[in-house]
């Protein structure tokens, strides 16, 4: 089964195409979590938020509008873990993930939604290698050497591409009204 | 003011890079738990679904006893005899292997129980869930036996029956695919048209899907062209005897069911049951025992319900007795027979 078949049979309630979303899918949504969790979370935690990802999968069948399989349980995947560390005030923020804007702008922060449309316009902006760094970095939680390692580049070079993939942020917030800084 | 770029990429979807697992649970063991959490809820996955702790300390008798005394989820006289638990929203559930005196009904209805239990313990629990294919690990895992304790009882209850577990031997989609796996000629209904989603405008959306176990078990979900170009989708699950294949529960939906036997020239008696909305065929064949669960009954489709929308969509036909008659009479059961003695071509993968 592709996607839009496991999807299809989702949305008439085929409980095999839910299978095969957990057959296809299951390494990934797994990677996704580890990623977030670390050393944060035992192998059943794992397991257990991996299977919840498929439950709301199930659970929303009925109301999927996405195509894009991977996508949508990737950002559950993602979304579960966070939740999970932040319920066990496991959830760390280090300075280099912090965006500080100025008072003047907080009004306009506090529409969490423009800010987030605004940082994804960004991201999309960036040029490939530099996207993939800066997603593997903030959305998977990926470290340097692990990145390095994916990508096949040397360590210093993801960092300066992350760098530059901060710098171009910076630029495109701030054009944004969204002065950034640490 | 601070905000968290992390925290900001919350409900990005992201869909191009490619992450290496570093150590993945197996799909299985994520289907087992799924599964485990859905049917804890009274969810509509067609798996069997345990009984409760209190209805298990009860002997099987007595159980159907008080499930048939609610009259709101009573089912057809011999078909409750299938019935395996009951669902507080969708109905009794039926067990769609062999036949309920069989002892691959009685086996796959008491492992599940005992899965239960022991995931409720804990005891299935903790296990390596990494398995290369085709070893006998892999081979429990596929049944939902994850540890040597989960191990030892699914054991205990083949030996205690007499059966085999079967190993998945290919997955399919054509039933042309099958007769090629199986060396047959065609013993199916001609494949009628696949359904369509409502919401899409692709054409298809439910593909004929199947799997061939070892020994000649088969579980095929796809549909049947009969006369007057009417789509009857249907899922069916052949038993071989002596092997073990854990099979699904189906829900009746609180369905009243009209019941009768009917004899296809040459071939097995065969029981009927059609309901408003679904309906089934089950036959005890020399070497197995075949069971047919119809998507569709004698209702008008529920728009209302997932199943519905697209039966009505995808032009299912209504049932009725006659139509219900012809799917029936449309198998070949020598050859399903035949199925169940199917020694494995050396040449399937």
């Amino acid at each position: 089964m592709d996607d839009r078949q496991i999807l299809s049979g989702l949305r008439v309630g085929d409980s095999g195409a839910l299978s095969a979303a957990i057959e296809r899918y299951t390494p990934y949504v797994s990677a996704v979590i580890a990623n977030q969790l670390r050393r944060r979370g035992c192998r059943e935690d794992l397991e257990e938020l991996t299977a919840n990802v498929f439950v709301a999968l199930w659970e929303k069948r009925g109301s999927l509008r996405t195509e894009r399989l991977r996508g949508w349980l990737g950002a559950v995947a993602r979304n579960q873990a966070r939740s999970f560390l932040r319920k066990n005030r496991l959830l760390t923020v280090s300075p280099e993930d912090v965006l500080l804007v100025s008072s003047d702008v907080a009004q306009k922060l506090l529409e969490k939604e423009e800010a987030r449309r605004l940082l994804r316009e960004a991201v999309e902006a960036m040029e490939p290698p530099d996207r993939e760094i800066f997603l593997r970095f903030y959305y998977y939680e990926q470290s340097i050497p692990e990145i390095a390692r994916d990508m096949k580049l040397k360590r210093e070079a993801v960092k300066s591409r992350l760098r530059r993939g901060r710098d171009k942020l910076r630029a495109r917030l701030e054009a944004g009204g969204f002065p950034y800084g640490v | 003011m601070e905000f968290d770029i992390k925290e900001l990429l919350d409900g990005y979807v992201e869909e191009e890079i490619e992450l290496r697992p570093r150590r993945s649970p197996r799909p299985e063991r994520i289907e087992a738990l799924v599964r485990a959490q859905l049917e804890g809820a009274g969810a509509p996955v067609s798996r069997p679904r345990p009984a409760r702790r209190l209805l298990r300390a009860l002997p099987v008798a007595a159980l159907l006893a008080c499930l048939l005394s609610v009259t709101a989820y009573a089912v057809s006289s011999l078909l409750s005899e299938r019935v395996y638990t009951r669902s507080d929203t969708q109905g009794d559930v039926v067990l769609n292997l062999g036949t309920p005196e069989s002892a691959e009904f009685q086996a796959a209805a008491e492992w599940e129980r005992r899965l239960m239990e022991l995931m409720e313990s804990g005891e299935n629990d903790g296990g390596s869930s990494d398995f290369p294919e085709g070893s006998r690990e892999a081979l429990y895992a596929q049944n939902g036996a994850f540890t040597q304790a989960a191990r030892d009882a699914l054991d205990e209850i083949l030996d205690r029956y007499g059966l085999t577990m079967a190993a998945r031997l290919a997955r399919f989609q054509e039933p042309e695919e099958l007769y090629a796996l199986t060396g047959t000629a065609p013993f199916l209904p001609p494949l009628g048209a696949l359904g369509r989603d409502p919401s899409s405008s692709e054409p298809q959306i439910l593909r004929p899907a199947g799997t061939l176990y070892e020994g000649g078990s088969l579980e095929y979900a796809c549909t049947a062209l009969l006369s007057g170009d009417r789509t009857v989708p249907y899922e069916l699950t052949l038993a071989a005897n002596g092997s073990f294949i854990r099979g699904a529960g189906i829900f009746t939906r609180g369905d009243d069911f009209e019941e009768w036997t009917y004899t296809v020239p040459g071939g097995p008696e065969l029981l009927l049951d059609l309901g408003e909305s679904r309906a089934f065929v089950s036959a005890r064949l020399e070497h197995g025992a075949v069971f047919l669960f119809v998507r569709c009954g004698t209702a008008p489709h529920d728009e209302d319900t997932d199943s519905g929308r697209v039966a009505a969509y995808s032009g299912f036909a209504l049932l009725d007795r006659e139509l219900l008659e012809e799917l029936a009479s449309s198998f070949d059961y020598a050859a399903l027979d035949a199925l169940c003695v199917f020694k494995c071509d050396p040449r399937v993968p």
